[in-house]
This record gives structure tokens, sequence and C-alpha cells, in this order.
């Protein structure tokens, strides 16, 4: 998991991301950045997640939860 | 198998392969290829005459088990391969620098390489007795344009097109070779962007004749398998709803 956070600070364009941090407020949080993690996420856990459920968490942490529960 | 025309279809499974193979099931007897057996075997369920198709379980991201798997495949049930329409697809939305090389691997294995395997398998007589008269590619406008993140994606369909013409130049005048060319099109695949309504609304907004359906590549397909296409070779068949000429202001 801490290989997926540090390819989502790459992504979100930070240095690193936090469990707190909510998704929204990242300065490059638009829908290429959204897209960009669904991509991720399948790489790294073989698992496909739509924008949809993505835009319904609030943190980095929801996010987590979900993948933690459903990945392969 | 009665004596009608056979056609491998890979990637059988679900979005427009699956609709390509309901389409092609009324004229012609299938071979429906994909990695996914159960989503297969619905597939199968949706198709006419049924007793007409069969099943082939290969993993195009095995670029090794390709050739032994068709091979065996063809003497056991002992048919050879007149059509092949390659559908599998993989795409990935992602910046550049997130790209690894296991991405590379698995979008360029399914998208662009299982392809050359394939055809390089059905060309060789002892495997199919010099029978394939007709190759269709899934490519996408993708591989013409551009578009921000579809980085291996885009690739893979400007390579598929490339291998596409010179497969028409090489194959002729036994075998004719042209890609269709889709937009974008709501299937399982697309649907993992489309369920956001910003990217579905801006998407909808891009096409004059709205988001495509699966049917509208497969009647594509179907036309370029056929005898009224037998003097189309080489070609790029774009079916995008216009997206590709919409140079209006947003």
């Amino acid at each position: 998991m801490e290989q997926f956070l540090e390819k989502l600070a790459e992504i979100l364009e930070v240095d690193s991301v936090k469990r707190e941090d909510i998704l929204t407020e990242f300065d490059e949080w638009d829908s290429l950045t959204l897209l960009s993690i669904i991509a991720a996420i399948d790489s790294d856990f073989n698992l496909n997640i739509s924008a949809e459920q993505i835009s319904s968490f609030t943190t980095v942490g929801d996010l987590l939860k979900y993948i933690d529960s459903n990945k392969n | 198998m009665e004596s009608k025309k056979t056609i491998l279809i890979t990637g059988a499974a679900s979005g427009i392969g699956r609709k390509i193979s309901e389409i092609l099931s009324k004229e012609y007897c299938l071979i429906l290829s994909d990695r996914d057996e159960s989503k297969l075997k619905e597939t199968l369920e949706l198709c006419s005459n049924k007793e007409n198709h069969i099943t082939l379980i290969i993993n195009l991201q095995e670029l090794e088990s390709i050739k032994p798997k068709i091979e065996s495949f063809l003497s056991k049930n002992e048919i050879s391969i007149n059509g092949f329409v390659h559908s599998a697809g993989m795409m990935k939305i992602m910046k550049m620098k997130t790209v690894g090389i296991k991405d590379v691997q698995q979008i360029f294995s399914v998208n662009l390489f299982s392809a050359i395997e394939i055809i390089s398998t059905l060309l060789k007589k002892k495997i199919n007795d010099s029978n394939l008269e007709n190759i269709v590619f899934i490519s996408a406008i993708l591989g013409n344009f551009g578009a921000t993140a579809h980085n291996l994606y885009s690739s893979t369909k400007a390579g598929i097109d490339g291998l596409m013409r010179s497969l028409a130049l090489e194959l002729a005048p036994k075998t004719r070779v042209n890609s269709v060319l889709p937009g974008g099109v709501k299937t399982p695949m697309s649907e993992l962007a489309f369920s956001d309504p910003e990217i579905l609304a801006k998407a909808q907004k891009e096409y004059p004749l709205g988001i495509g359906d699966p049917i509208d590549i497969a009647k594509a397909v179907e036309f370029l398998l056929s005898d009224n296409a037998r003097w189309v070779t080489g070609q790029q068949f774009i079916v995008d709803g216009g997206r590709s000429i919409n140079l209006s202001q947003k």
C-alpha cells in the first residue's frame, strides 16, 4: 500500500499523501486525475473501480479502505 | 460445424467483441475467444445457431501460449479459420510518469502483440491450411489523434493500423486486412469512465451523433468481412459518430 500511496502522490503532483487528505481539495483533482487513479488501482491491485465510486469517497483513507476490502 | 466460413473473435466475452459475436453468429461458424470462461459462455448464449460455435480460452497476456493453444485447438476440432477479428483490448488512462513496464507489457500484449502472434500462426500452412481470407482489427480513432494520458493505448492502436496496412499488401490478393476505428462506445471498459456525470456530459457534447453502441461497430465489422467489401483492403473504417471531424467551438 505504501507503493500505491507514492503513486497517488505522483498522480496528484504532491510530495506525499495522508489518509486524512480530502480528495477534492488537491489542486490536481479533475476528471483526468480520477481516470489515472482508476488505472493505477487496476495495475496495482487488479481491481476495477468506476469513476462514480471514486467520486463517492471523501478522503484518501476512504479510497484505501475500499481497495483493502475489495482487492483480489 | 457445418460448412459456413469460420471466424475467430478475440475479446468475445464482453463489450464490442460480444456484440460482434452476436451479429456474426447468424452467418458464420464462430470461435469465441477470451480469458474469461464464464462470460464467454454468456456470449455463446446470446448467439444465434449456438451449435455452430465453440469457445477457446486464451489469456492474450501469455504470448508464448498462443501458438500452441491455437495449433492444438484447430487440430483437435479438425477445422481451419477463414477470418480473424481482433477485438480484445485493454485501456488504461494514466499520466506518463506513472506508467510502469508491467502496464506496457499488459496493454501491448493484449492490444497488439497477441494479434501478431495469432496471425503469424494462422498463416502457417501446416496449422491453418492457407485458409485465412479476412482480418479485421478493432482499432480506435485515438490511434490517429491524441488524448491526454492515453499514451499506451494510442500507441498500440497506431501500431495495429501500421500492421494492418503492411499486412494488406503482404497478404493480397488472398487475404483482405482492414481496421474499424470506433470512437467512444458504451462498454464495460468505457463504463468505468462514463459513470462520472462530468466525463459523460463532456463526451456527449463532442459527439455529433452521441456516444456509440457496440452494435454500430459490429455492423461495420460484418460489412468488412462480407463480399460487399471485396475491393476494400488496407483501410481504416472510422465509425465514431462524427467525433474525429468535430472542430466546433465548445
